[in-house]
């Protein structure tokens, strides 16, 4: 069994110290390893990176995440992402990594993505250089997700963004701001690729779960959704998926 | 500077949410905003109580004499995850 923590939108401060890491204990004992979409930050602080760092001192799992609009804001998310990494932090923009656990290997394509709309209300890539500059960018992070999916082999893929692909996940939210949330593309992308999760955040009075067009669970794990500070999701394959199995038919 | 009932309700909102979401103290953009006369009522949630009180700094010096009802909620997560298995 492999099992996966996530969660986003931590929009940790100077003024959060303590609140992860008091969350985080005895994580390692329960997961195999921790993926985050983004908002680590509340300001984009180079300063709030910092105290998620302070955070997860010693912590024993893997941590990979992606970085957030919030981690964008004070232009400093070059910075933020040495800062992450110096603390053994995986930063995806458009890479991707494979993480081997005791139960097998997950492999995870990460990228922040961005917003544009939905199938039927989206936004064209017409019009003035900026509109066109808008979609361009998620057309890119599309493409980019796409690729890094297609080449990943894995017991588990994951695609981890920050925006969201369906507006399934997006229910509660106000619908005016839809676009501002996410883009079909991305889901388009991932269906295209194949993965087995995709885990989102960016919309923290959207819902926890849906699916693609073609079928590939979605979960928004932002914390105000989740009512909880991460989110353990559970894949009964891998090296040790049989022994699993069993363990959970004899505890039965 | 401008009063709340200076200039129309939606200007006075939309000023509002941007100055919650530009200010470093709460790089806020999930709160919402009501305006009514010389009242501002915000809701919504937030992660410290420093932050739900930056609300009401940030609003107070955008339109000092707005009378500010702040419903904000400080997020209290359960301890617990959620655990969800998948084939």
């Amino acid at each position: 069994m492999i099992t996966i923590a996530a969660a986003a939108d931590l929009h940790l401060g100077l003024d959060s110290a303590g609140s992860f890491k008091a969350v985080l204990e005895g994580l390692d004992s329960s997961a195999d390893l921790l993926l985050l979409a983004g908002d680590l930050t509340n300001y984009g602080d180079p300063a709030e990176a910092r105290v998620f760092t302070d955070e997860i001192a010693g912590f024993d799992l893997p941590v990979v995440t992606v970085l957030g609009n919030h981690d964008y804001h004070a232009g400093a998310e070059s910075e933020i992402r040495s800062i992450l990494e110096d603390a053994g932090v995986t930063v995806l923009e458009g890479e991707s990594v494979s993480v081997s656990c005791d139960g097998g290997t997950v492999a995870v394509a990460g990228i922040k993505g961005f917003g544009g709309g939905f199938a039927g209300a989206s936004a064209a890539d017409f019009g003035e250089p900026e509109m066109k500059q808008f979609v361009a960018h998620t057309k890119a992070a599309a493409e980019s997700i796409e690729s890094s999916l297609s080449s990943l082999e894995g017991d588990v893929k994951v695609a981890l963004l920050h925006y969201s692909p369906i507006e399934a996940t997006l229910r509660g939210e106000r619908l005016e701001i839809y676009p501002f949330l996410g883009s079909y593309l991305l889901a388009e992308a991932v269906d295209r690729a194949g993965a087995d999760i995709v885990l989102h955040g960016h919309a923290h009075t959207g819902a926890e779960r849906g699916t693609t067009p073609g079928g590939i669970p979605v979960r928004n794990v932002a914390q105000p959704v989740l009512g909880h500070p991460y989110a353990l999701f559970r894949f009964h394959r891998g090296r040790l998926s049989g022994d699993s199995d069993q363990d959970t038919a004899d505890a039965s | 500077m401008t009063e709340l009932g200076d200039e129309p309700v939606e200007y006075s909102v939309a000023h509002i949410k941007e100055a919650l979401a530009a200010d470093p103290h709460t790089a806020e953009l999930h709160v919402e905003v009501q305006v009514k006369g010389s009242s501002v009522a915000v809701t919504g949630r937030v992660t410290t109580d420093e932050r739900r009180n930056a609300v009401e700094e940030v609003i107070g010096r955008l339109y000092p004499g707005a009378r500010i009802q702040n419903y904000i909620a400080v997020e209290v997560l359960d301890a617990d995850p959620t655990v969800e298995d998948l084939s």
